[in-house]
């Protein structure tokens, strides 16, 4: 079995689906359909921060934009809420492929802001039945060390097994509308696109030895051979997310899945092979 | 108290300063807090919690409820907050809550209904979290954002930088002594910021027309008045175009970026040659050209409803004709005129019309 096979991720947590065959995970996407589709895109803007989950001092940011991040700008164009659309860009259910245009450059934009940490909160009230818990304004500023994307540029493609919401996001895409402001990463990063339109998925016919020259980030980099022009970059990062439940326990979301990507920072393509590569509007681009 | 008319409309904003022989906006971590410089295209930067710093500020100054209250001045402040929360939510039976108890709180803070805030709210009865659940919205993401900004050319650091001494009193028992400041500056720069109004987002924080309006003035005012610390006097709003859209979910996107500036073409000087950005000095060295905003808007008439603009009248703006040949329009608000329609444009008066959405 090639470790590069699309679509496999290392789970977040003990809960395997046993059921997910490496079969199942690559007949997803390609090559049970021979045509599918799928909706293409740029985003860009002067800023960008995707925070690491490492870190606490430096809030550092991924160098590719990562597969959670791009499932919620996507929500907020079509206009889902938080929280309600994890399912629809599910393991099983979705696929997208990230490449970064051009070079990717960061900077530190140290900020003075108030701490969420629970020492410098306040609780008004806290002996009533109502409390609210707020950042105190009058406490010290905490200087926070943003590492920031400067004028980062992805090209993404997108396919949604749901049809519902697959056509809606390609209507709102195609009238340059976006239901909430999209934005890279943090909301104030304001985030522009460019809808490129929606294209064939074309599987390409390689076998595991073959190598090919792959545009998008590689998702798992087993199979990436390396070459001494090139410079690489990997990065582990959220793939997959699911609403939490639970009574008297805080509801918000986890993480069950992350993706390893492997990408050239300057841009350029990457010789790999042992990947399921497909041609997007005359690009090769791998699927997760 | 809660009666309001919501924002219907998108609006994106493109806000110009410039600050001479000034500290726009320091970096606290450089130690001396140079001012903040994009080591690559030598471009200096402030960020989007500088700028809400100036309008909170305003906005306080104004005599509206200010959520986030800038920590100089701090016991008045911080009863005022509290009250105001407790006010609206600091209840202990449920029979006093309010009819409306978020909405009370957010109609007192002006900010938090533009910019969002973080607070949690708890409560072990039932019954109160029963009654006020309905009106805790999800998240208090900011209607109203900003992309940090950044000059829209490169900037030079004044090298005889002032190295003050301050007296520092480091507690009441202890002798004042003198202590070494190093003041960095720019020479010169004219600050782009990017802006929008998320009418979908509005309904979270209950962001009304009027604050959208309030704006319009508040952007100017506040740089005007609340740049009065040292390393900030010198810094003067140049251009505000808020484009209000009629079309939902709909904007342009990045119009700040389509702008770009240029030595001015001085036919009084000889030889007229063009200043390169990094000589730069005052705003009549500078020259804005708005050929590719005003043709982008252009091409989008039919989704623009307003554009609401204030100008500098020291602001040089050329615009490109359609016949590609350069123009010097008398204003900006001629050369949208002339694009959009002169229905879709209003020139605001900034202080004429401050008055009319103060508290």
């Amino acid at each position: 079995m090639p470790q590069t096979q699309l679509g496999s991720y290392d789970e977040a947590d003990d809960s395997h689906d046993s059921d997910r065959s490496a079969g199942d995970r690559s007949a997803r996407g390609t090559d049970d359909s021979p045509s599918r589709r799928c909706l293409s895109l740029t985003v860009s803007g002067p800023w960008g921060h995707f925070r690491h989950v490492d870190g606490n001092t430096i809030k550092r940011t991924y160098r590719i934009m990562p597969r959670t991040t791009v499932a919620g700008m996507l929500s907020a164009v079509a206009g889902y809420d938080r929280d309600s659309y994890y399912d629809r860009f599910g393991p099983e259910v979705s696929g997208i492929a990230v490449e970064l245009i051009g070079e990717i450059r960061t900077m530190n934009l140290p900020e003075n802001s108030l701490t969420t940490s629970s020492e410098g909160l306040k609780t008004v009230n806290s002996r009533g039945k109502v409390s609210i818990t707020y950042p105190d304004p009058n406490a010290d500023r905490q200087r926070v060390n943003y590492e920031v994307l400067v004028d980062p540029e992805y090209r993404i493609d997108v396919w949604l097994d749901d049809d519902e919401a697959y056509h809606h996001l390609k209507s709102m895409l195609s009238e340059g509308k976006s239901y909430y402001a999209p934005s890279l990463g943090l909301s104030e990063h304001l985030a522009e696109i460019e809808y490129h339109g929606e294209y064939d998925v074309e599987p390409m016919a390689v076998d595991s030895e073959e190598i090919v020259t792959v545009e998008s980030a590689v998702p798992d980099a087993d199979g990436v051979v390396p070459s001494p022009e090139t410079t690489y970059g990997t990065e582990r990062s959220p793939g997959y997310m699911t609403k939490t439940t639970g009574e008297g326990e805080f509801t918000g979301r986890k993480t069950t899945g992350f993706l390893t990507y492997t990408y050239s920072p300057s841009g350029a393509p990457l010789d790999v092979k042992g990947v399921e590569p497909v041609e997007v509007d005359g690009r090769t681009v791998v699927f997760v | 108290m809660t009666d309001y008319t919501p924002v219907e409309n998108r609006s994106e904003i493109v806000f110009l300063y410039d600050a001479v022989d000034a500290n726009p906006n320091g970096n606290p971590l450089s130690g001396a807090n140079r001012p903040r410089i994009d080591p690559h295209t030598k471009q200096a930067i402030v960020t989007d919690v500088r700028l809400k710093r100036y309008l909170r500020d305003q906005l306080e100054a104004d005599g509206h409820g200010v959520y986030i209250t800038s920590s100089r001045e701090r016991d008045e402040n911080a009863k005022q907050r509290e009250q105001m929360i407790k006010d609206a939510l600091g209840v202990t039976d449920a029979d006093d809550i309010p009819e409306d108890p978020y909405g009370e709180f957010l109609a007192n803070a002006a900010d938090v209904r533009l910019f969002g805030a973080t607070m949690s709210i708890d409560t072990k009865d039932d019954n109160i979290i029963g009654k006020i659940e309905a009106d805790l919205p999800d998240h208090l993401t900011g209607p109203v954002q900003f992309s940090p900004g950044k000059t829209l050319h490169p900037v030079e650091i004044n090298e005889e930088y002032n190295s003050l001494t301050s007296v520092i009193a480091t507690g009441d028992d202890k002798e004042q002594g003198g202590f070494d400041l190093d003041d960095h500056r720019i020479k010169y720069g004219l600050v782009g910021f990017h802006g929008l109004v998320d009418e979908h987002a509005a309904e979270n924080t209950n962001l009304a027309e009027d604050d959208v309006r309030r704006l319009d003035t508040l952007c100017w005012r506040a740089i005007k008045n609340q740049t009065i610390t040292r390393s900030k006097v010198g810094q003067e709003p140049r251009l505000y175009l808020r484009v209000e859209y009629d079309e939902e979910s709909f904007h342009l996107g990045g119009l700040t970026h389509l702008l770009d500036v240029r030595g001015r073409d001085d036919a009084d000087e000889a030889g007229s040659d063009r200043k390169d950005p990094s000589e730069f000095r005052t705003v009549h060295d500078v020259e804005v050209d708005a050929s590719d905003l005003v043709a982008r808007l252009g091409s989008h008439a039919d989704k623009v409803e307003t554009v609401h603009v204030v100008e500098s009248d020291v602001l040089s703006v050329s615009v490109g004709d359609a016949t590609g040949e350069e123009f010097e329009p008398e204003s900006l608000v001629d050369a949208l005129e002339s694009a959009l329609g002169a229905d879709s444009v209003r020139s605001v008066d900034v202080y004429d019309e401050y008055e009319a959405t103060r508290p």
